[in-house]
C-alpha cells in the first residue's frame, strides 16, 4: 500500500474526496462503536462500556471532530491567513479513522469483560499485593495496549500531515503549538462528552 | 536534447552571471556582467511551475488538478516560490 495514502493523504486528494471518504468511515466507525459497546470519549479516547445507546457513539465522534476543527482552525489561522476551514475540517475528520478501528477489539465485550476481571482481582485492603490476573488476560491487555498505541501515532501522523497542508506551517516553535494544542482538543472533548 | 542552463556555481554555490552572449547568425559576440533575471534563477521545476501557471490563467484549482495535488498542496508551493522571489530580489 502506497505510504502516501496511509499516511499523508492531504497531499493529493482533494477536499471533496476526503470528507466523503472520512465522513462515511465516520458514520461506519460510529455504528461499529455502537455494535461493539465502545464509547469514543475523548479525541484520542475509546473505552469498553457496559451500556450504550445508538446515539452516543455518534454524538461522541461529532463532539471530537468539532473540538479538534475548532481550535486547529484558530491555530491554523493564526499561523497562516490563507489556511481553509475545509482543509482543516477534512483532517480532522480522516485523522480519526484510526480510532474507529479498536472496538473491533471488544466483539460480544470481550475488552470489557477483561478489564472488570482486573478490576475484580484489585484486592482494594491489600494494594501492595499484585492482582491475580491470568497471563491470557494480561498477555491481552498489553496486545491491546500496543494497538492503541499504534492508532494514537497513526492519529497524530495523519492529523500533522493534515495540518501541515493546511497552513503550511514549518519550524519548531509550531510543532509545539500543535502538541500543546492536542493536549487542549482533549481536556475540551472530554469535558464535553461527560456533561453531553 | 536541450543543455540545462547551469544558474549555480558548482564551485561554491553561488548565483551565475552572463559574461558573454553570441549571436548565432553572425557570430557576434557581447562581454559584459549581466546578472540574469529572478525567473531564470529558480529551478527547472520552479520554472515550469510558474510557466504551468501561466498557462492555467492562474487558477490554483486547475493546478491542482493538472499536477493531480490538492489544492493547499499546490498553494503552498507558490507560497514557498513568492517566499524564495523575495529573498532573491533582496
Amino acid at each position: 500500500m502506497n505510504r502516501k495514502i496511509v499516511f499523508n493523504p492531504f497531499e493529493k486528494h482533494s477536499e471533496i474526496t476526503l470528507l466523503i471518504f472520512g465522513l462515511t468511515l465516520t458514520i461506519l466507525g460510529s455504528f461499529i462503536g455502537y455494535l461493539m459497546k465502545a464509547r469514543f470519549d475523548g479525541i484520542i479516547d475509546m473505552h469498553p462500556v457496559e451500556n450504550i445507546s445508538l446515539i452516543e457513539p455518534f454524538l461522541d465522534n461529532l463532539l471530537n471532530t468539532l473540538s479538534l476543527f475548532v481550535l486547529f482552525f484558530i491555530l491554523g489561522k493564526s499561523i497562516n491567513k490563507k489556511t481553509r476551514w475545509v482543509d482543516i475540517l477534512s483532517a480532522s475528520i480522516i485523522a480519526r479513522i484510526p480510532f474507529y478501528i479498536l472496538p473491533l477489539f471488544n466483539i460480544g465485550g470481550f475488552l470489557e469483560k477483561i478489564t472488570e476481571r482486573l478490576l475484580e482481582s484489585i484486592d482494594l485492603e491489600n494494594l501492595n499485593s499484585p492482582p491475580a490476573i491470568s497471563i491470557s488476560d494480561m498477555l491481552t491487555m498489553l496486545l491491546f495496549a500496543g494497538i492503541g498505541i499504534v492508532c494514537l501515532c497513526w492519529f497524530i501522523a495523519l492529523f500533522w500531515n493534515g495540518f501541515r497542508v493546511a497552513t503550511n506551517t514549518k519550524g519548531t516553535k509550531n510543532i509545539i503549538l500543535f502538541v500543546i494544542m492536542l493536549i487542549v482538543a482533549e481536556v475540551i472533548s472530554k469535558f464535553l462528552i461527560a456533561i453531553l | 536534447m536541450n543543455p540545462r542552463l547551469p544558474v549555480i556555481c558548482p564551485s561554491c554555490s553561488e548565483s551565475l552571471s552572463v559574461s558573454e552572449l553570441t549571436c548565432s547568425h553572425c557570430q557576434t559576440k557581447i562581454s559584459g556582467h549581466f546578472v540574469l533575471p529572478v525567473l531564470l534563477r529558480l529551478s527547472e521545476e520552479e520554472q515550469q511551475f510558474i510557466l504551468e501557471f501561466f498557462l492555467s490563467s492562474g487558477s490554483l484549482k486547475e493546478m491542482a488538478q493538472k499536477l493531480g495535488n490538492s489544492y493547499p498542496t499546490v498553494r503552498n508551493k507558490l507560497d514557498d516560490m513568492i517566499e524564495k522571489v523575495k529573498q532573491l530580489n533582496m
